[in-house]
């Protein structure tokens, strides 16, 4: 094997904290080669991002390192910020985990690409500086490059941006590329194009990268080698095929296990802990056979022809409407009791303004929503309030559903209180809902932030279920948890609608997760339902061809699997021509 | 600091914390987390739970390292002490001539001398630091409800609909109204008319004419306080809106609202001495610390230093107060470093 392009030796970084000294990376050793590409895996806190700062040069000044970063010679903790300027952006460059945040907002793109090549080469012209970008541009398969190059960030769709920061990292054929988390912040088709890009990129100019992620399937189709890390320590390192098909650790099972598969049946694929939840809640999703068919259980939730219109405004003093954004489009569908339906679509697509529509119980503009046979615009104030207790909400983000400032016992009592129980039946109801959903009744008495980011998610959960709601909307529940986090989680969902009967609305991006848990899918494109059937029928057999998009960008964690899919995906576009004709118009997902 | 959420310390500390030492911390954090559904197996003396720093913890240290809470808080209770006991153990009163020692530099019966009215600088500076300290602190806080109030509601009504915009938008020119009125011109012409009354109505006055600024912070944090998932939430149960204000956004606030009724402390003092020393804010049979000061006579040094000294030792500790709960409150600046 050629000279390693990057070595690490026992790097050890801490940080002082009112609690004493944090060690955010213990004793961590890799080499990088070249044109090799490095997934480093772990979940949120594992280290893994402020190793690659380390590496950067980019760490808070309050932090102590120790340790050893050698990069083509230089030892990186000996140079100056001047030195390492040079290096950064020229021998290594770093592509950020949020496109919208990492380019500035005031400059064009062409510019700020222009940019990093003026610095590290101030003998290149401006003229030809933005060429260069321009060709940059064009390299990352940005139509209209030229046009392109003279607007700003914000009239650029997340996945562009994505890829003009890649433009950037590799203006100057740099040696090594960081990738911290680059597709996090991106729909799941437009993550497909982005992986696809990078590596790409990378076989052009032969650079090493270092991608950084918590995500298997994108590891699956891009690294040649995989260093898994848990607890600030490294927990495996190893070749790709064998991490996913003979990993040593237990830890790396259970990553592996809790990742959810779009392309198989959990029941049959489970190898551990966090496996036997996936397992356990195929099981629990298995036991529908029993129940009488679908026609025969009462309605829960009915919406039909349901119509949100955003009109576009323009102007100060005179207000005009210059258009509308249709955000939900005459969108019909209904929920029957104890069933889970998913509502899955890419951001943009109207899914969460469906739920605000629902939830507000309010006339919508067009169209009707039936909660128990009731229609929401008839009712009157009294009966909108009791209402309130039989459709409850999950959000998304654990961190922001909570009041930071509240005990959770007065959380998930607050329902209660509006629905006027007494303060006895609250206490007992409270432990009751503690232990129902994994919790411990002792923890009543603390607050929001003492819990991890699971923990508050089943503290929703058990707010939602406070007053017995016949249905719970469910708004992306998972997606900002740690993969065994996510199957816990699940898992626990599984669980209580079969003890329960409860029904679901599930809102999500992620196919892979609404797999195991729902019973229908209804897939949202553009504010309009594309397709509407059981969930083994929409995985099976796709019937629009969006849905089989879909389905087909997930990233499998296989990599095998993903290997044959890029292969596909060049042979295709060989075939079709260039590969960038067929990006969808930025200004449509604005 | 704008933002109401600025505060992580605690929390990204406590999640970093259980991470980096599991043998003290077994039983939340990865057990409960486990993806295996375990209801109550867990033990529960393996060992204490995770006893995160509470905010009020957090705060009150990183307040307390700071070198100039202290020093402030030193100065502050010293002059309070002073204004309470001062007068009560002194031998002369604040209107009590002594016309013979007029103009005299301070002795051993006059501590800080007489002035040319043969009235006693000691126990009138005494006597006006606590009308000072009396008037400053009920501004302030009079001050900050009268912003909660109008704040608040305004920025909640903002997002319910036509209506709501509507109120919203009036109480904004309200706000605007207040700040566009030549204020000093109103309050020259107020305060010696309702002073007839009492010289406590310096303190609705003053009042009057400060709580715009900290309103219109107050709604924009409440606005952005609005759209936050766990008051989306309280909305969606039902929860009455003056329940949501009061449960929800102003602990979420409170910590500015603390900072910003200190550092109102200051600033009031600094309104009702001005007013007074030109001869418009607390008059006899009272005196504030601008009166004092305009008894001065400027080849007679002894005559306005002391007060001046008071004056500025008094706004100067509340500053210096505010600026330490400031930077303990802002996880950015230097107080969180240890």
């Amino acid at each position: 094997m050629s000279e390693p392009i990057l070595s690490v030796r026992d790097l050890s970084v801490s940080f002082p904290s009112e609690y004493g000294t944090v060690h955010a990376v213990q004793d961590l050793s890799y080499e990088v080669h070249k044109g090799e590409a490095l997934a480093i895996v772990g979940e949120s806190g594992s280290g893994k991002s402020v190793s690659s700062l380390a590496v950067m040069g980019l760490l808070p000044r309050t932090a102590t390192i120790s340790g050893e970063i050698e990069m083509l010679g230089h030892r990186m903790f000996e140079l100056d910020d001047k030195q390492l300027s040079r290096l950064r952006g020229n021998t290594i460059s770093m592509v950020f985990q949020d496109p919208l945040s990492a380019l500035t907002p005031v400059y064009r793109v062409g510019q700020q690409i222009a940019e990093v090549v003026r610095i590290h080469h101030p003998e290149i012209s401006k003229a030809r500086a933005h060429q260069r970008a321009v060709e940059l541009l064009d390299a990352v398969g940005i139509p209209e490059p030229g046009r392109r190059a003279e607007q700003y960030p914000h009239e650029f769709s997340g996945g562009m941006r994505q890829r003009a920061m890649i433009a950037m990292s590799i203006a100057n054929e740099p040696e090594l590329i960081i990738a911290d988390e680059p597709t996090t912040a991106l729909d799941v088709t437009i993550q497909a194009q982005v992986m696809d890009l990078l590596k790409s990129a990378q076989e052009l100019i032969g650079a090493a990268t270092v991608l950084i992620t918590h995500d298997m399937g994108v590891v699956a189709g891009f690294a040649d080698r995989v260093l898994v890390m848990k607890d600030s320590r490294m927990v495996e390192l190893g070749t790709v095929d064998e991490i996913f098909y003979t990993p040593r650790e237990q830890y790396t099972r259970d990553l592996l296990a809790a990742v959810p598969r779009a392309d198989v049946d959990g029941a049959t694929e489970s190898r551990s802990v966090a496996g036997s939840a996936m397992q356990k809640l195929a099981e629990v999703g298995g036991t529908e056979g029993e129940r009488p068919p679908r026609e025969e259980l009462p309605t829960v939730l009915e919406v039909e022809d349901l119509v949100k219109v955003f009109p576009i405004i323009k102007g100060a003093i005179v207000r005009r409407k210059v258009g509308e954004q249709r955000a939900v489009d005459g969108i019909s569908f209904d929920i029957r009791e104890g069933e889970c339906l998913a509502l899955v679509g890419e951001s943009g697509s109207g899914k969460t303004t469906t739920l605000m529509e629902i939830m507000q119980l309010r006339t919508p503009q067009e169209g009707v929503i039936r909660i128990g046979g009731k229609e929401t615009g008839a009712l009157t104030r009294k009966e909108r309030a009791a209402l309130r207790s039989d459709i409850t909400v999950v959000f998304q983000d654990p961190m922001a559903a909570l009041d930071p400032r509240m005990p959770i016992a007065d959380i998930i009592k607050e329902p209660m209180r509006v629905q006027g129980y007494s303060k006895q039946h609250m206490d007992e109801r409270v432990d009751w809902l503690l232990s129902m959903v994994g919790l411990l009744p002792e923890h009543a008495a603390r607050f929001p932030t003492e819990f991890s980011g699971g923990q508050r998610q089943r503290v929703g959960v058990a707010r939602a279920l406070a007053c017995d709601p016949k249905l719970i909307v469910l708004d992306e529940p998972t997606s900002a948890l740690d993969v065994t986090v996510q199957a816990g989680v699940l898992a626990m969902l599984a669980d209580l609608r079969a003890r329960l009967g409860v029904s679901f609305l599930f809102v999500s991006h992620d196919l892979s997760v609404v797999r195991h848990i729902s019973d229908r899918i209804a897939v949202m494109q553009k504010g309009r339902i594309v397709e509407l059937g059981d969930t083994e029928d929409v995985f099976t057999d796709p019937q629009h061809p969006y849905s089989q998009e879909l389905l087909s960008a997930v990233p499998i964690p296989d990599p095998e699997v993903a290997r044959s899919r890029r292969r596909e995906s060049i042979d295709r576009s060989a075939f079709e021509g260039s590969s960038g004709d067929s990006l969808p118009d930025p200004e449509g997902a604005q | 600091m704008t933002n109401p959420n600025d505060i992580r310390g605690t929390e990204d500390a406590s999640a970093l914390r259980r991470r980096t030492d599991p043998d003290a911390n077994p039983v939340m954090g990865a057990t409960v987390d486990d993806p295996v559904l375990q209801a109550t197996e867990i033990d529960e003396s393996a060992g204490p739970a995770i006893e995160s720093l509470g905010r009020g913890e957090l705060l009150r240290r990183r307040f307390l390292r700071n070198p100039s809470a202290w020093v402030g808080m030193v100065i502050f209770l010293a002059l309070v002490l002073l204004a309470v006991i001062g007068p009560i153990v002194y031998q002369y009163g604040p209107f009590e001539r002594d016309l013979r020692n007029a103009l005299t530099g301070p002795s051993a019966y006059h501590w800080f001398g007489v002035n040319e009215n043969g009235l006693d600088i000691f126990a009138r500076t005494m006597q006006g630091l606590r009308i000072s300290l009396v008037i400053g602190i009920g501004t302030a806080l009079l001050t900050t409800f009268l912003a909660l109030v109008v704040g608040i509601v305004a920025g909640y009504v903002s997002h319910k609909g036509k209506a709501g915009a509507l109120a919203d938008g009036a109480l904004v020119n309200l706000i605007n109204l207040f700040l566009v009125i030549p204020s000093i011109l109103l309050l020259m012409l107020f305060s010696p008319a309702l002073q007839q009354a009492s010289w406590l109505w310096m303190i609705p006055l003053l009042a009057g004419f400060a709580w715009m600024l900290t309103a219109r912070v107050l709604r924009a944090m409440t606005q952005q306080l609005v759209r936050t998932e766990y008051v989306e939430a309280a909305r969606f149960m039902g929860v009455h809106p003056i329940v949501t204000m009061v449960r929800h956004i102003i602990p979420n606030i409170a910590s500015w609202i603390i900072i910003d009724t200190t550092l109102g402390v200051s600033a009031a003092i600094l309104g009702e001495t001005g007013l007074s020393f030109i001869g418009f804010g607390i008059q006899y049979p009272q005196v504030s610390l601008g009166t004092v000061l305009q008894d001065y006579n400027i080849s007679a040094p002894y005559t306005w230093i002391p007060p001046a000294a008071v004056l500025a030792a008094l706004v100067i500790s509340i500053n210096l107060m505010g600026e330490a709960l400031r930077d303990a409150l802002d996880p950015t600046s230097g107080s969180s470093r240890i």
